[in-house]
């Protein structure tokens, strides 16, 4: 090695998670590279719908959701900059009586869990989104939700970044991760990087990241497609969403309307963005259940269509925390609808590395590897 | 999806190249629709603007020759077929017609969708009264109020003008960025196309009979007015547009019609995969095609302007349709093809002429002042890029979430290319090191309410829940 230069911590990946943890460890003191083959949150932390919602969120995420929700909110105090953050009510509904069915028993368990949400009638649904067009048979109202412009991330985040004397490392694609002595070196195609310590924050990618430290990890990667449309008169002013959770929907306050809830296209992690596709009918079917809720939106045009991913474990839960068999080495990702909780997640990590304890448990992922992915980590 | 249309060829647009190219790949056999989004094809959207109508074949032609016509029906997106999990061949496009929507099943796909006009920022240039070529010729045929000054740069300044003296309307001065000696100078390389030279000196004339001060060596540097346009201040410049620092002087305006050029079109073949790259010619993204117009994604080829950035047919729709024809093992007449070649060489002179009369001065976007509109749409100026720059934006893709340009209706295919020069001028890097804009339907805006249709809730396919 010529370069002597040793980061207390690499941190590969620079969406929501990487760049939190990032953040919060140089503020803690520590000396941070921070690397993407890309721009700063460009990749799902800045192309996913922004939505802020409870009922979109795992049962067992609600507390995770709720302290990033707070996060959210006030952005300019502790990120220093603003992401468009409106706060507001959320309606989730139920056209159908399975529909209902299942809306009133996830409320209920979402409530158990800490979110205030309560189930009402149609005529209340009504007061509380005026926009609502016929056929709602009952709906849960949350009055923490809300969303952010996602666009935006990025931008925020890295002037903080810079402001906390992290390296900025963008256009750095990783190739190998090797562990020596004291640490890791960080192999990219302009140079190598070293760190004492490691986090993989690679979303889809965490993946082939793991890989590099021979441990395998399978992530399902989601192709969620959005739709926004051009600007036009106020027409909503909440988030609405659907018992099933497959509608995401919001009007932000320059006008245009965001349509989002996980219907897939076609991609994957292995494909440049560019040879992504969405599939017509899919998109269709999805601004179908927009129309149906606020039907005003017919009279809106779609300006643009696109898709970005989303990671999935086995489990459909959280993979933060340390590597197994890798002393140094941390994981952090895989969040189900993460942008929510994101910040406050990533930040539970970062207090871990700073040797503080993390107010909530992390998500270690032992318990998603087989015996043998141990084995090979350990090796 | 409502009334499926299958054919073995679909060409996407109606001007000049995707008619012709339609027409001999109907003549060698092939089962051919011609698609385009107005109700009588595009010819006439950019008539005033063809150097040469005589062949443009029409829609009865095509029909003669078996071809089909879908006209009307709005291609808003597409996917190739090989990227379903069904997997399957060739090509799916959707259109919109009559506020329904229809999907096209095409084996082969050729995008004929032409160019779109380029405007470099000036002051003003966002005032009511200010229009591009598109915007001022593009919808029937009312005239923009007088008196009206026509700017910019190419051949195409002085077709719109004498197509509004031929119309009657009150032009009073065309400011052309070239100067007269360079237009000299390209005469003998514009003989190449007889019939063009014709019509370009007919405008010239035209011009001038009816009075009209022609200014070369000029551009606009800013329009004035209160709440609408008033005068355009205009100034002397060298061939690549730096100002001469000489007095400028106002002229008297209702209206001005911008072109700085056409930039290659092609959003189709992108959306579809096909590879593109930034070419310094044309200062715009351009499809990576050969000669014959195939790109990089089998089945999928490109004529015209968007393939090629300019519209001066050179006999690649003949071309064009030779490759499609062999894709399908049906041979064309050899002596078309040689034809086609030869027209090619010929012409090939005069498209480089005329090309560069086009090109992009970099120099124009450099002096764009700070407090001047890039994205319209979004309202983002030039401080607001070069803010971007400081906060850490290092590509065009970067920009657009950091600041909006880009999201508006144009979707970034003019201002974004725009924002991309400021960029690396800033950075200190080529154009080229800014990337390109990912590629995303809809192609064309299209209301949410002709996209669904009339439905019942039991009819959207609606996957499984979320995990909880």
């Amino acid at each position: 090695m010529t370069q002597s230069h040793i980061h207390d911590l690499g941190v590969v990946g620079a969406g929501i998670h990487g760049a939190t943890v990032a953040l919060f460890a140089a503020r803690g003191g520590m000396d941070v590279a921070l690397l993407d083959r890309g721009a700063v949150c460009r990749e799902a932390s800045g192309v996913n719908a922004g939505t802020l919602t409870m009922q979109m969120t795992r049962v067992a995420l609600i507390p995770y959701a709720l302290a990033g929700h707070r996060m959210w909110a006030t952005t300019r105090e502790w990120l220093g900059h603003d992401v468009g953050v409106v706060t507001c009510d959320g309606l989730s509904l139920a056209y159908t009586e399975a529909e209902e069915e299942l809306l009133a028993t996830r409320a209920a368990l979402r409530r158990e869990a800490g979110a205030p949400i309560a189930m009402v009638t149609p005529a209340e649904a009504q007061e509380i989104e005026p926009g609502l067009g016929e056929g709602v048979r009952a709906a849960a109202h949350c009055t923490v939700d809300g969303y952010a412009a996602a666009y935006l991330t990025g931008r925020a985040y890295r002037v903080a970044l810079a402001e906390a004397g992290v390296a900025i490392r963008e256009y750095m694609p990783v190739s190998a991760v090797e562990r020596e002595d004291d640490g890791f070196v960080i192999r990219a195609a302009t140079g190598a990087i070293r760190c004492r310590r490691l986090v993989l924050a690679g979303g889809v990618w965490l993946e082939p990241m793991l890989g590099w430290l021979g441990v395998k990890l399978p992530i399902k990667t989601l192709v969620n497609q959005l739709a926004a449309t051009q600007r036009v008169r106020p027409v909503m002013r909440t988030v609405i969403g659907i018992a099933s959770g497959l509608l995401s929907l919001k009007q932000f306050p320059h006008g245009s309307v965001v349509i989002g809830g996980g219907w897939q296209g076609l991609g994957g992690r292995t494909k440049p963005r560019e040879g992504f596709a969405l599939l017509p009918d899919r998109l269709v079917g999805n601004v179908r259940l927009a129309v149906q809720a606020i039907p005003a939106l017919r009279e809106a045009k779609l300006t643009r269509a696109w898709a970005g991913l989303e990671a999935e474990t086995a489990d459909a839960m959280p993979a933060v925390g340390p590597v197994p068999g890798v002393p140094g080495a941390f994981v952090c990702g895989s969040v189900h609808s993460g942008y929510t909780s994101g910040p406050y997640i990533a930040k539970l990590l970062a207090d871990r590395l700073l040797g503080r304890e993390p107010a909530l448990p992390l998500f270690p992922i032992d318990r998603l590897l087989p015996e043998a992915g141990r084995d090979m980590a350990a090796a | 999806m409502s009334g499926d249309v299958t054919c073995d060829v679909a060409v996407v647009g109606a001007g000049d190249s995707g008619r012709r190219c339609a027409l001999y790949c109907a003549e060698a056999g092939l089962d051919v629709c011609l698609i385009d989004e107005n109700s009588h094809g595009t010819p006439d959207r950019r008539a005033w603007l063809r150097l040469d109508q005589s062949g443009t074949p029409d829609a009865a032609a095509l029909r003669r020759a078996g071809g089909r016509t879908l006209f009307s029906h709005t291609v808003w997106t597409a996917l190739a077929m090989d990227e379903l999990p069904t997997g399957g061949e060739g090509f799916w496009l959707s259109a919109m017609h009559a506020g329904r929507d229809t999907a096209i099943k095409a084996r082969a796909v050729v995008d004929a969708t032409g160019m779109g006009v380029r405007v470099v920022p000036f002051e003003g240039w966002t005032l009511p009264g200010v229009f591009d070529f598109d915007d001022a010729f593009g919808f029937g045929e009312a005239l923009p109020d007088g008196p009206i000054v026509v700017a910019g740069a190419g051949l195409a300044i002085y077709a719109a003008a004498a197509h509004l003296v031929r119309a009657g309307a009150p032009l009073t001065a065309v400011i052309d960025l070239e100067s007269d000696g360079v237009w000299r100078a390209r005469r003998g390389a514009l003989r190449a196309v007889p019939d063009a030279l014709r019509m370009a000196i007919r405008w010239l004339r035209t011009i001038r009979g009816a009075g009209v001060e022609v200014v070369p060596g000029a551009r606009v540097r800013a329009a004035r007015g209160e709440g609408a346009l008033e005068a355009v201040v205009v100034e002397s410049v060298d061939a690549e547009a730096r100002a001469l620092g000489e007095p400028e002087r106002s002229i008297a305006a209702g209206s001005l019609l911008v072109s700085h050029g056409f930039m290659p079109g092609g959003n189709l073949a992108a959306l579809l995969g096909a590879s593109r790259r930034y070419d310094e010619r044309f200062g715009a993204p351009i499809l990576n095609v050969d000669e014959r117009g195939r790109t990089s994604v089998d089945g999928l080829f490109a004529v015209g302007g968007a393939a090629r950035g300019h519209s001066v047919d050179a006999g690649d729709a003949a071309l064009c349709a030779a490759a499609v024809a062999a894709d399908f093992g049906v041979s064309v007449d050899e002596a078309t093809v040689e034809a086609a070649m030869r027209d090619r060489d010929c012409h090939a002179p005069a498209v480089a002429a005329l090309r560069d009369a086009e090109r992009l001065r970099t120099p124009l976007i450099s002096v764009i002042p700070a407090t001047t509109t890039i994205c319209a749409y979004e309202g983002v100026t030039r401080a607001d890029v070069d803010a971007a720059v400081d906060q850490g934006a290092g590509d065009v893709s970067q920009l657009k979430h950091f600041t909006r340009l880009g999201m508006g209706p144009c979707r970034g295919r003019q201002c974004g290319e725009i924002a991309a020069h400021l960029m690396a001028q800033k950075l200190g890097k080529p154009r080229s090191a800014m990337g390109l804009l990912t590629p995303r339907p809809p192609l064309r805006a299209v209301t949410l309410g002709d996209l669904v249709g009339e439905f019942s809730y039991a009819d959207i396919p609606i996957p499984a829940p979320a995990p909880l």
